[in-house]
């Protein structure tokens, strides 16, 4: 009960967030300019793409979890900054040195959508190895919940009838799911 | 019946019935969270089919699906379960026959005029995680909306799970302490990591 009364919230966001997943409501993430600035840029020698990123949120403040594409051709470095409730957008152009900052508006949608695939622990900050963490907690708890639950469901002589009807036609009918997609 | 007991009632015959789900999506989100563990199987592809001077006939080149279905049958293929297709590029179309056990991938090179046909063999990985990502609405096969609709269920029942969850909490004075301090952990924790990610 006290693990439920914990992981409630990440349960009513995973489930809502599948339901707007599922049925294709997340809205497409607006951006509007934030800031522009001129970045004078002192790479190490050989430092890939994600090291020269990284090195730019961290001039820029804004340093955290990211996916970094690029080099263009023309020197461009594109970083998504994946930060939850304000995503941003930023744009390095090594020919001129200049950097746009783009600010996602907060949706709840497109939130939703964010917190349900945060997870992993590819990227190497506290806070996301934390929400890993928080994840593999909520696995453990739904396969005890899940056996738990039919513990105490077979010590109520009372619910055994129905009980057992319920949990023969939910593993039936998820087998023929399973075997026919 | 009083309220209560029927909130227990329903709560518990809910879960059960959908407890496979519930197995389910809990090992498939540990796959999920820990991607370089369960690599294996998730690339044996075997190719059962590959043309060389394949062409697509007949439909309207800007119409992917209508092009998609073309290839399928072709391809010796009746897509019952629905297909995904997309184009990565101008000389290129993805097709996806979708399966938790076998997928089917179809493959059109426009400008090499070739097509690849192969199936992924059977690992517990990637089926697992087939299950749990799988966008049963937009393959409109009946089968693929059944299990789209199974997966509402699913979530509208954790949403009942944690409501009715606290209420049964609510009723046991003897818990209410210790709920309260969890309730409190939880909201810290949860808005920070909300604040912080």
């Amino acid at each position: 009960m006290y693990l439920a009364l914990f992981l409630g919230p990440w349960m009513l966001a995973y489930a809502l967030s599948t339901i707007v997943m599922g049925h294709a409501w997340t809205a497409p993430q607006a951006l509007a300019l934030e800031r522009e600035l001129q970045y004078e840029a002192n790479f190490q020698a050989g430092a890939t793409p994600r090291e020269q990123a990284r090195q730019i949120l961290v001039a820029l403040d804004l340093d955290g979890a990211f996916s970094v594409q690029g080099p263009t051709p023309e020197g461009r470095l594109t970083i998504n900054r994946q930060d939850l409730l304000t995503p941003r957008r930023i744009v390095y152009s090594a020919a001129d040195g200049h950097v746009t900052v783009e600010r996602g508006a907060f949706q709840t949608t497109t939130f939703l959508n964010r917190f349900h695939h945060r997870r992993g622990y590819d990227q190497p900050f506290a806070a996301d190895w934390l929400m890993a963490i928080s994840i593999d907690l909520v696995v453990v708890a739904m396969v005890f919940w899940a056996f738990s639950g039919l513990w105490m469901w077979w010590t109520m002589k009372a619910t055994r009838g129905w009980g057992a009807l319920c949990g023969v036609a939910g593993v039936a009918l998820f087998a023929a799911f399973a075997w026919t997609l | 019946m009083s309220f209560l007991l029927l909130t227990r009632r329903v709560h518990l015959y809910l879960g059960m019935f959908l407890l496979p789900w519930v197995v389910m999506f809990g090992v498939s989100s540990l796959l999920l969270n820990h991607t370089a563990w369960f690599q294996i199987g998730a690339n044996d592809w075997t190719t059962l089919d590959e043309r060389a001077n394949y062409d697509v006939q007949g439909p309207v080149p800007g119409d992917l699906r209508a092009v998609a279905a073309r290839i399928i049958a072709d391809a010796g293929y009746e897509p019952r379960a629905g297909f995904g297709a997309f184009k990565p590029n101008a000389n290129r179309v993805n097709i996806n026959l979708p399966s938790f056990r076998h997928p089917i991938r179809i493959t059109y090179f426009s400008d090499q005029h070739r097509l690849l046909v192969e199936r992924r063999g059977f690992a517990w990985g990637p089926t697992l995680r087939n299950m749990h990502t799988h966008d049963g609405y937009y393959l409109h096969a009946p089968g693929q909306t059944a299990w789209a609709v199974m997966v509402d269920i699913l979530c509208v029942a954790i949403l009942f799970w944690v409501a009715s969850g606290l209420y049964m909490w609510w009723v046991l004075p003897g818990t209410r302490g210790w709920g309260w301090a969890t309730l409190a952990a939880s909201a810290l924790s949860f808005g920070w990591l909300l604040a912080r990610l």
